[in-house]
């Protein structure tokens, strides 16, 4: 028990001493989960949107390939990413593979279906409201998805953090992908699982608490975004 | 598929289950608690038991290492009784087991709110004892929303990593479950035809789950609109 | 029998009653949202009161200065809800066998087979409750309660979900029980016809408090309890004793101290003592026995007071041969009779003005 208490106590000097090898492995991470939370947030949130709020052919595949991909292993969507940019793989000459580029796309690929989904239940729900006034204005279901991407901003930008959390948190696909290269793929969530192994709990501990703060910080503003769009528009 | 990767679905299977039995009766419980009884703290308890799904992985990977790893509070008390989770399947099966914990509380929460609670009185007026209105009026009626959260948590735990690599490590045969093995087939020369191979037996699987516990939910409703 | 004098609070509301009956059956009579269910629910025990005691035979299910409070498991009090509420995952069978399986078997008083027989239960055995009408579901749920052998019987507007023709199929099954069986039973409705033909005994819950209470037939034809309790109408609600039937013209002719009525043809056998309630509306007045009128009914009767004039229309108080009548008429007609009280008048009422649904058989 004093070992733990001691390793506290080591991790929480890392942590406010500015340690830069704890650093640049949390910078990292926060850099490429926000570059793949805006990614599938940006293609995420009108496909959801829309897809809440039009019926179109192809809709159904569409619906079923996203709830596909949110049911996969987070593991094996990770092996997908791998082969298809492995050097025996179609996108294989990029080079992309083990770089952070290659995490990025795999918690994109990740992020993007939860984006989705949620995007779609706060459109759907709010076409239901809308759907009347919006018709009788003359508004097509197409010409209304920026209408109420802005209305559900709020809403919206709940789920952008959430999207973030979700990234930040992932492991299994990105340690497929990323190789957790010291100093060049190495996030926090890989760095922990690899210093957990090596029996180096201070590091692992430090990472653990910043990566804690982070996802509950996330958490946090998610929460106090909805609950304010709730107090000013009820 | 090689006897090597049949033993790996095994053990995964094996895993998944036993968190699974083991957690199942808890999560009854704290569902039934959550959806009829009030108490003060009540929002705080609902918040832990979201935090597996709330937290990252490796977090509540880490978590368990320090609570029940061999020098751990927990883990220094279980030893002696012979219960060992530090690097033992047992470990495994007990990460599965909380990450899927929330999901399974959720469902059956569902469920169980959508009883009628004058039935419980009706029973209760018959002679019934509320232990007995709970075992032959609430869960009969809720048995759906527990099928269908035993299907999500059984799921989820076939596709657990993080939290499973960081506190049990990667012990093939004991705790290399399929992602695991997925993971660490992609780190061997030669080996991405095994990993897809072990991919796609996992994604199967995971079909099958999910699959029925749509089927599930589809039949209760049809039932209660009978 | 019973005996409640108890406070209870739901929310913002509190209904404060006390009451005592020895009647077969005491119903709890007024509008909805005065406090009828909230009362029951307290005698079942789902719900605690503030203080207060509660006590049915010789037990005390309640006692708020003494801390007892038993268990709704333990007070063997049954209860008949307005929605059935079966169990929708047991067949018919199992519903009815639920509450029997848990009454030990010494205190399995009532019989199995004459239940199923006395509500006609056998065919439905096997069926689900989500396949049967409301009034199959009525019948089980009543068999139900039955079944657990209670010791009193509560029922909680049973009828209300029902059509009218299920509302006299159900409330001749509860004549039957109260008959055959022997259960003294807490109706609770705010419909005064199912109150008129059931209860011996009425308690008016008016906003959270006991109006009135004592025999049915008096307390019903009180007239300043008119707006208690809702659609009440005025008129009169008298004992009467079957007389005769006359088989040509399918009359029967009732018997009461004030004379005799004759009424369309009532299912009930000479002697019978039968509840009868005549609307003031359906009563005229004439100074001399009327000739070649179609009105079957001329009771002789003396003007006791006026009531309150309220526009066109003045309530008119009677008393036929120490019966209470009442009589609505315009005021001018009143004034073209000169009425006034102490004046010997025949009170007219309409044969067909009288039907199955104002009787009650005691």
């Amino acid at each position: 028990m004093s070992d733990i208490l001691a390793s506290f106590v080591a991790a929480a000097r890392l942590v406010t001493g500015g340690d830069p090898n704890l650093w640049s492995v949390v910078s990292l991470s926060l850099e490429v989960s926000l570059a793949a939370a805006v990614l599938a947030c940006l293609i995420g949130l009108p496909l959801g949107t829309w897809v809440g709020v039009r019926d179109f052919p192809g809709r159904r595949a569409v619906i079923v390939s996203l709830n596909a991909l949110l049911g996969l292993p987070s593991v094996v969507v990770g092996l997908i990413v791998y082969l298809m940019l492995s050097r025996a793989g179609p996108l294989g000459s990029l080079g992309i593979l083990f770089t952070p580029t290659a995490i990025v796309i795999a918690q994109t690929l990740l992020v993007l279906p939860i984006v989705a989904a949620m995007s779609r239940q706060f459109a759907e729900d709010a076409w239901q409201e809308y759907r009347e006034q919006l018709l009788s204005l003359g508004v097509t279901p197409t010409r209304a998805v920026p209408t109420l991407l802005l209305d559900l901003r709020y809403s919206l930008l709940t789920v952008v953090l959430l999207g973030f959390g979700r990234a930040a948190s992932e492991v299994g696909a990105v340690m497929i992908v990323g190789g957790n290269i010291d100093g060049v793929t190495r996030v926090m969530t890989t760095a922990i699982a690899l210093e957990t192994s090596k029996g180096d709990l201070p590091l692992a501990l430090g990472l653990g608490i910043v990566l804690i703060v982070v996802v509950l910080a996330l958490n946090a503003a998610a929460f106090a975004v909805r609950e304010w769009s709730l107090a000013r528009h009820g | 598929m090689s006897g090597s990767e049949l033993a790996i679905l095994l053990l995964s299977l094996k895993v998944a289950l036993a968190g699974l039995a083991a957690s199942l009766p808890l999560a009854i419980a704290v569902a039934f608690v959550l959806a009829r009884k009030d108490f003060p703290g009540k929002t705080l308890f609902d918040a832990v038991v979201h935090l597996p799904l709330v937290l990252p992985p490796v977090v509540v990977g880490f978590a368990l290492l320090v609570l029940f790893g061999t020098q751990g509070p927990i883990g220094r008390v279980l030893e002696p009784l012979g219960i060992v989770f530090a690097f033992r399947w047992t470990g495994a099966a007990l990460a599965a087991a909380i990450m899927g914990f929330p999901l399974l509380v959720r469902a059956v929460r569902l469920a169980i709110e959508s009883v009628d609670p004058r039935l419980e009185l009706a029973a209760r007026t018959l002679g019934a004892s509320r232990a007995r209105v709970f075992f032959t009026v609430t869960l009969p009626l809720a048995i759906s929303g527990v099928v269908t959260g035993a299907l999500l948590a059984f799921a989820r735990a076939l596709g657990e990593f993080g939290a499973t690599v960081t506190f049990v490590s990667n012990i093939p045969g004991e705790t290399r479950t399929l992602p695991l093995a997925i993971y660490t087939a992609t780190q061997v020369p030669n080996g991405d035809a095994e990993a897809l191979r072990l991919s796609i037996v996992s994604v199967l699987v995971s079909l099958v789950a999910l699959a029925l516990s749509e089927w599930m939910v589809r039949r209760h409703r049809r039932a209660a609109h009978a | 029998m019973l005996d409640v004098d108890v406070a209870v609070r739901r929310g913002d509301f509190r209904i404060e009653a006390a009451f005592a009956s020895d009647a077969p059956i005491v119903a709890l009579f007024g509008r909805s949202g005065s406090g009828k269910t909230t009362l029951v629910n307290a005698i079942a025990g789902i719900v605690r009161p503030e203080r207060g005691r509660i006590v049915v035979g010789d037990r005390v299910l309640f006692d708020g200065a003494r801390g007892v409070d038993l268990a709704p498991e333990h007070r063997r009090v049954g209860y008949v809800f307005q929605d059935a509420l079966l169990f929708p995952h047991m067949s018919v069978r199992a519903n009815l066998a639920f509450g029997e399986a848990l009454t030990p078997r010494e205190e399995r008083v009532i019989d199995h087979e004459r239940v199923l027989a006395l509500l006609g239960l056998q065919s439905l055995l096997d069926r689900r409750p989500g396949g049967l009408s409301g009034g199959e579901r009525q019948r089980v749920a009543i068999g139900r309660a039955l079944l657990a052998s209670p010791r009193m019987l509560l029922l909680d507007e049973p009828l209300a979900s029902l059509d009218g023709a299920r509302k006299s199929e159900i409330l001749a099954y509860i004549e039957i029980l109260r008959d055959e069986l022997r259960l003294p039973m807490v109706y609770v409705s705010h419909a005064l016809e199912e109150v008129t033909r059931l209860a011996d005994r009425v308690v008016i819950v008016s906003d959270g408090k006991v109006a009135a209470e004592g025999p049915a037939a008096e307390v019903l034809s009180r007239p300043e309890l008119g707006p208690l309790t809702g659609r009440f109408e005025g008129g009169a609600v008298i004992e009467t004793r079957v007389a005769s039937h006359d088989p040509r013209y399918e009359l029967t002719t009732l018997t009461f101290a004030g004379g005799e009525l004759v009424v369309p043809n009532l299912d009930a056998l000479p002697g019978e003592p039968v509840r009868v309630r005549i609307r003031a509306r359906d009563v005229s007045l004439a100074l001399e026995r009327p000739q070649g009128v179609s009105i079957q009914n001329v009771l002789p009767a003396t003007v006791r007071s006026l009531g309150r004039e309220f526009g066109a229309i003045v309530d008119v108080a009677l008393d036929a041969g120490g019966v209470p009548l009442r009589a609505r008429i315009t005021r001018k007609a009143a004034d073209q009779l000169g009425l006034a009280p102490g004046m010997k008048v025949h009170a007219l009422v309409k044969a067909v003005s009288i039907d199955r649904h104002s009787a009650g058989f005691a």
